[in-house]
């Protein structure tokens, strides 16, 4: 009985916690639907904001917002799919000759090392050819790391390309799974930085969906990556022995069918960089404008920032924008969200491979 | 390591029952030449239940072997162990018929007053038992050259036959009250040669089983010409002169 | 075109493990050539040196030559691709490609184009696409030649996926057999098949030898003894025995290939 007394209470403390969770939503949730229902009216999607904030609609804000994750959908989605299809399928071969690379590197290192021993009388070098301590440090070091080593038989070559690739692949790996860490504020900073102040962007929406495109990146990368892995082998095993090469064999049996599961993760990516706010805010959007962007060097009004600003430096009066701003950015993201459910449940039933 | 247990048992089960069949073949030839030799009538029913129980063995022994065929696909040397077996019970079945027929002429023979052939019958029957004896042991230890052996003393066998015949047709042209018995004494003498044939036969079948390929054809060949023998004169290696005296 | 293979001193390494050791082998054309052998033998590895199929795997090393009529197809100077369409091969567990009947077949035959009056061996024949008209000809051809023309023939546009198992690998035969190879390499056909699946396949083996050079892998001796002409018995990497399929099964000449047709090996 003490057992069966255990099961139950058990059960009934996840059931609790699952419960949490549900009614957490449902209050957030709730919560805006119920303030903000009542503004929403076809003149508040289509009016541009007036009297501080406090009449009018909130059009501008969301033709930025579609006009933003639109731009990030340009530039994502291809780099992302192309790296997941290079991760996926062409990852053991080189990209570089790290092999090559690092046989240069060390007879770089054992002129420098010469160099460096020899007499210091010698007239200081023209400035081009300066090279910098650290890097003289470093090649002095590997050469004698290198030299210090006991001298194996040269392994066979493709072993040592193996190692080299294995090593990128590694690299590769790491990078992706580490950017998709990185707090959005340094995103922000990162592409204030370097688009806005150091390539002369300025505030614009382009600097903006850059600094999205690569916040969003890792999402399509790892979705996309899935999907094409979750071709069986099989089928790219039977193209490549009826003559196909890898290309030919991608193009017509890989990616049409990860084409699913690649969208889910675009869509998913979108909704995700349609919600940001730090990002944008140091990159290109603006608070009030009374006109939409005229090119995508242009600033621009997005609902994150808005709500954001709205809650933190106006008055109670705009509250009923800013509640409704919220439904909307809500209902947009869940939008979203829910057609990437449907569209991956469709496909899921009609590949079961 | 051993693998397949339950084909291993059934090969062993097989070569079990053989043996078994090929014992009573030899018992069933010696109890032949024991009762006719010693006119002993108590052998005969012995020698018939002995035949009986060969045939009903072949049945039991052929059924086996196509159990085995059909259930375990046996190949190569499993295969010719499977096939050697089927073929051998034939053979013994044969012996064992032919065991029972040379009894058959006891009535015959006992009424005549002793027909000093006897003495040639129980030379033929001393090598004839020997031959299926060691047919037999080749195929129990699987042994090929003694298997080829046989055949040489298949010869012998063959020359006593001819000796007896001619020397039986002979006394059966002077006296002819002699040619009942006589024609027996040559049927019983027949069945003998045939039966140290059957056992060369074994002695080919195992050949087979071991080596894979069928014997010479040289190897088989009788050679009858070295069968010269005078049926007027003494057959030397018979010994005693007086065999070929009538009492 | 001749369709014989002539293997001298293959020998593959997967990184450090020696997989294949120094094999010679001789497969004649118009024949069923067998490959048996215990699991991890190197069969399988064997097979798709044929048709350079381990080149796919990175860890892969393979030395030696492999002569497809005079021609080593391990020659740096080869053309995989046409390496490939000359040697067809099909796997063990069938794998139609997710599209329609017809669309499995057409594929290969679309991709290569057809091939001008020949100008010889390796590459260089110049290729023009089919039209529809030649492309639906063609699937009809490799149907009937795999004798499965008369179960899809009113369903060609349904997928690949709704037959069943052994119709799917005649399937896969089919699409094989469409970019018109001399040699057919079958990868353990009928493992994942039922036994009258198996017996089709296997009566579609023997009629296919008429104008093909087969080479089987099978873990199944009693289907290598039942089509095939000639049988190689591989372990540990090594060809152990190689001749005709009655001298192996009736008298093999090695104590291993006997301990393994017998069943007593392990």
């Amino acid at each position: 009985m003490d057992r069966m007394l255990k099961e139950k209470l058990l059960f009934l403390f996840f059931r609790l916690c699952a419960l949490i969770v549900v009614a957490t939503l449902v209050i957030l949730v709730g919560y805006v639907v119920i303030n903000g229902i009542g503004v929403i009216s076809w003149s508040f999607l289509t009016e541009f904001p007036r009297n501080g904030f406090t009449a009018g609609g909130i059009f501008p804000a969301i033709v930025g917002t579609l006009y933003l994750i639109s731009l990030v959908l340009v530039i994502a989605v291809p780099i992302g799919v192309f790296t997941a299809v290079y991760v996926v399928e062409y990852a053991d071969q080189p990209l570089i000759d790290l092999v090559r690379l690092r046989a240069w590197m060390h007879r770089v290192a054992v002129r420098l090392h010469l160099s460096t021993s020899a007499a210091s009388t010698r007239p200081p070098k023209p400035k081009k050819h300066r090279v910098s301590s650290w890097m003289r440090r470093a090649a002095v070091r590997l050469h004698l790391r290198k030299s210090a080593e006991p001298t194996h038989p040269p392994k066979p070559k493709k072993q040592q390309k193996r190692a080299s690739q294995r090593l990128f692949y590694r690299i590769l790996r790491i990078v992706i799974t580490n950017l998709a860490g990185v707090p959005s504020i340094v995103y922000g900073l990162l592409g204030f930085g370097m688009l806005v102040i150091f390539f002369h962007l300025g505030y614009s929406l382009i600097a903006s969906a850059i600094t999205l495109a690569f916040l969003v990146l890792p999402l399509v990368i790892t979705a996309s990556r899935e999907a094409i892995e979750a071709v069986p082998y099989s089928v790219r095993e039977a193209s490549m022995a009826l003559g196909a090469t890898k290309w030919q064999t991608i193009r017509s049996h890989v990616l049409p069918y990860s084409i699913p599961g690649i969208l889910t993760g675009v869509i998913l990516s979108v909704s995700r960089a349609a919600g940001e706010t730090a990002p944008i805010l140091l990159t290109g959007a603006i608070v009030l404008k009374q006109t939409l962007p005229s090119s995508i060097f242009d600033t621009f009004m997005a609902l994150p920032y808005q709500l954001f600003v709205l809650a933190t430096q106006y008055s109670d009066a705009t509250r009923p924008m800013q509640y409704g701003s919220a439904l909307v950015l809500l209902l947009m993201v869940v939008g979203l969200n829910l057609i990437a459910i449907i569209i991956r449940n469709k496909y899921r039933k009609k590949y079961r491979w | 390591m051993t693998s397949r247990l339950v084909f291993q048992n059934e090969l062993d089960k097989l070569n079990e029952e053989v043996a078994s069949m090929a014992g009573l073949a030899v018992q069933a030839i010696e109890t032949a030449v024991m009762c006719i030799v010693d006119k002993d009538a108590r052998w005969k029913p012995e020698v018939e239940r002995l035949d009986k129980e060969i045939y009903s063995l072949e049945q039991v022994i052929e059924k086996h072997c196509l159990d085995v065929i059909a259930l375990h696909t046996p190949v190569a040397s499993d295969l010719r162990t499977v096939s050697t077996c089927m073929k051998i019970i034939t053979d013994l079945n044969r012996i064992g018929r032919y065991a029972s027929d040379i009894v058959e002429s006891y009535e015959v023979l006992a009424a005549s007053n002793g027909f000093s052939r006897m003495v040639s019958i129980e030379h033929m029957a001393e090598l004839v038992v020997g031959m299926v004896n060691d047919a037999t042991q080749s195929f129990i230890k699987r042994d090929a050259e003694s298997a080829r052996e046989l055949f040489q003393r298949d010869d012998e066998v063959d020359c006593l036959y001819d000796t007896t015949f001619r020397a039986v047709v002979t006394y059966m042209i002077e006296d002819p009250r002699k040619i009942t018995a006589g024609t027996h004494i040559i049927l019983v003498s027949r069945y003998l040669e045939r039966i140290a044939d059957h056992a060369c036969n074994i002695g080919e079948r195992v050949w087979y089983m071991v080596m894979g390929e069928r014997l010479n054809p040289k190897d088989r060949k009788k050679d009858r010409e070295s069968c010269n023998i005078d049926v007027q004169k003494e057959p030397v290696h018979y010994g005693s002169s007086h065999e070929l005296e009538e009492k | 075109m001749d369709g014989s293979i002539s293997v001298s001193n293959l020998n593959v390494w997967f990184e450090t493990n020696h997989a294949l050791k120094d094999v010679n082998l001789n497969i004649n054309r118009n024949e069923i050539t067998a490959i048996i052998g215990p699991s991890g033998c190197g069969k399988s590895t064997f097979i798709r040196c044929l048709n350079r199929m381990n080149d796919i795997i990175p860890k892969c090393r393979v030395e030696g030559r492999i002569e497809v009529d005079g021609e080593d197809i391990n020659d740096k100077k080869m053309d995989v691709v046409e390496v490939r369409r000359r040697i067809g091969m099909v796997f063990q567990k069938p794998n139609p490609f997710p599209k329609s009947i017809h669309e499995n077949i057409a594929y290969a035959p679309r991709l290569h184009g057809r091939e001008e009056a020949s100008t010889g061996k390796g590459s260089g024949p110049k290729r023009k696409s089919f039209t529809k008209q030649e492309i639906d000809e063609l699937v009809e051809w490799s149907l009937k030649r795999a004798a499965l023309w008369d179960e899809v023939k009113d369903r060609m546009n349904k997928s690949a996926y709704t037959l069943s198992g052994g119709q799917q690998q005649r399937l896969c035969i089919a699409r094989a057999l469409a970019v018109k190879p001399e040699i057919m390499l079958f990868d353990e056909p009928c493992s994942a098949l039922d036994p009258i699946a198996t017996a089709k396949i296997e009566d579609l083996l023997v009629d296919l030898k008429k104008d093909y050079t087969v080479v089987i892998v099978t873990h199944n001796m009693q289907q290598a003894a039942r089509v095939a002409d000639r049988t190689a018995f591989f372990y540990l990497g090594d060809l152990i025995e190689f001749g005709e399929t009655k001298q192996i099964f009736e008298k093999p000449l090695q104590k291993l290939t006997e301990q393994y047709i017998t069943g007593r090996m392990g």
